[in-house]
């Protein structure tokens, strides 16, 4: 440039720069390269989200959707482990349904034979709280007035690969407890248990048990037999006073025919006696022993993975990585749904201030 | 080996080929300086107009369009919106050379007489004269040493006793407050500049 003014000359040395810096971008790509790692960072909340809200024992407050959770459950967790190592946080750590404190399954296994000793830390816990009144010292209050059987039934996800873990800790549990498992059934990475727990042990069971997993159902029935109960403890005392009166008779009977009828009356009322002691005695147990149905299932569908150890085709393998994939990108596009007004709002804001600076410029 | 593209031509390219702007800027900046130097006065902003002009007109070279016009009169019309930007505000935009990369610069002291040599003051002398009343004492008599009598500045700075930079400054400044005032009263300080 031929002009005598130094700074012309400048800047034009100036405007070269800038002019090797555009053709630098124009090769380094479009502008839009600079929008990416905002794009992928949405992405990434946007599947976190969606993960949260597909996977209700995340957070209770999505209660309402746990009906989904099937499918969701299997969508967080892709399928395998593969896909778990992709994206740790398919498969978020139990969180605990009630209580302060949250162990998970493997928690529970660390402590080991401590699931025996430390039931009695949580009774104490929960003795302590106004919330369990099954406990000795108010259960004499009611006196033997009151009798109610418990049942519970809770269904728990859990983790891949710990299936196992969880049932050793159920069991521990019960047994912890005092009480015992009555049967049990296990299919594959699945298992429904039925457990028997003191009646005064409820409580706390149900809420350790709430612990090793995501809480998918919970139920808990109470049936008032009271009525019931007094009704057959007055006939039983009736009984008794008449099978008394009867052997008195007896005792004082001169003839055979009257002996041979009393000791069929006796006999009749013995009967009649035996049987009511003896659904007394049902009702005695069924109080004082609640009786839990535990359902344990892994979170993905058990056959899918007996299939990868059984038939590792390639095929397979394809097939379930695109439904994995389309699992991912179907809960990113639910998270993208909850982001929607927010990117909706960056949107309008980013528009108005382009719209801004371009009227300033013209 | 000088370019035969028109400035139009040039302008079109420079969307693909941000060199072809160098072109435009090679061919048109000494005039817009003259053309801004003589609205302003002040030889400090007016550089900083002419920068700031190049850079929007590099920025936004993608919005040109062929209207039929001498290429260069898109320039010349960010040049005249940057100027009425600041007659408005008293300061020279940074926006487009920021958005850009252009370093802003001072202005080397040899260039203070040369853009001040670009206006022609001739014509509002006597306006120049009047408005010279509402100066400060130090800049009104640096203006009328370098302005009215025409000294260089090495004699500038050895009447006021002060450095010759200073002296520059204290025109140039002078200068500038002048430009503004008579935009105030609508003198214009200098006749249309035509491309």
């Amino acid at each position: 440039m031929e002009s005598d003014i130094r700074f012309l000359r400048d800047l034009e040395q100036d405007l070269q720069r800038a002019v090797v810096r555009e053709r630098k971008r124009a090769l380094g790509g479009s502008r839009a390269w600079k929008w990416a790692p905002a794009v992928a960072a949405v992405l990434v909340v946007a599947w976190g989200i969606g993960a949260v809200v597909e996977n209700p024992g995340t957070l209770r407050v999505f209660q309402g959707s746990e009906e989904s959770t099937a499918d969701g459950g299997s969508a967080g967790g892709g399928g395998d482990a593969g896909s778990r190592k992709i994206l740790p946080e398919a498969a978020p750590s139990p969180m605990p349904v009630e209580g302060p404190e949250s162990w998970s399954v493997g928690d529970e296994r660390a402590r080991g034979d401590g699931a025996l000793s430390g039931f009695d830390d949580v009774a104490e816990e929960q003795a302590g709280s106004p919330t369990v009144d099954r406990d000795p010292a108010s259960a004499t209050a009611f006196g033997d007035l009151s009798k109610i059987i418990r049942t519970g039934r809770m269904r728990l996800k859990v983790a891949d690969g710990t299936f196992r873990d969880a049932r050793d800790a159920a069991v521990a549990i019960a047994e912890g407890a005092g009480g015992f498992v009555l049967d049990s059934r296990v299919e594959g990475r699945a298992g429904t248990f039925t457990l028997r727990v003191p009646a005064q042990r409820f409580d706390p069971v149900m809420t350790r048990l709430g612990r090793l997993g995501d809480v998918e159902l919970e139920e808990q029935n109470g049936q008032d037999v009271t009525a019931e109960y007094v009704d057959l403890t007055a006939r039983s005392e009736i009984l008794t006073a008449r099978r008394d009166v009867i052997q008195e008779l007896m005792d004082e009977a001169t003839s055979l025919q009257q002996t041979l009828l009393l000791q069929n009356r006796f006999d009749e009322v013995q009967l009649q006696l035996e049987r009511i002691t003896g659904q007394l005695r049902f009702l005695n147990d069924q109080v004082a022993e609640s009786t839990i149905r535990l359902e344990i299932v892994e979170r993905t569908a058990p056959q899918q993975r007996q299939e990868l150890v059984d038939n590792p085709s390639l095929l397979e393998a394809w097939k379930r990585g695109i439904q994995g994939f389309l699992n991912v990108l179907a809960v990113a596009i639910i998270g993208l749904g909850y982001l929607l007004p927010l990117l909706v709002a960056i949107g309008v804001w980013f528009g108005i201030k382009e719209a801004m600076k371009r009227r300033r410029r013209s | 080996m000088p370019d035969a593209r028109s400035d139009t031509e040039l302008l079109l390219a420079s969307r693909s080929e941000p060199s072809a702007f160098v072109e435009v800027y090679r061919r048109h900046a000494d005039e817009l300086l003259r053309y801004v130097a003589g609205r302003v006065l002040d030889p400090e902003v007016a550089a900083e107009l002419t920068a700031e002009t190049f850079a929007e007109a590099f920025a936004s070279r993608g919005s040109y369009r062929d209207t039929g016009a001498e290429g260069v009169a898109w320039i010349y019309g960010i040049a005249k919106h940057q100027l009425g930007r600041y007659f408005r505000r008293g300061r020279v935009d940074t926006a487009a050379r920021k958005r850009i990369g252009l370093p802003e610069r001072p202005l080397p002291p040899e260039d203070y007489e040369r853009i001040e040599e670009l206006v022609d003051l001739e014509p509002f002398r006597a306006a120049l004269v009047e408005a010279l009343g509402t100066l400060d004492e130090d800049q009104r008599r640096a203006l009328e040493l370098r302005v009215v009598d025409g000294l260089p500045y090495t004699e500038v700075a050895a009447r006021l006793a002060c450095g010759e930079q200073a002296a520059r400054q204290r025109v140039s400044r002078g200068l500038r407050k002048l430009a503004l005032l008579l935009q105030e009263r609508g003198l214009q300080p200098a006749t249309e500049v035509t491309s």
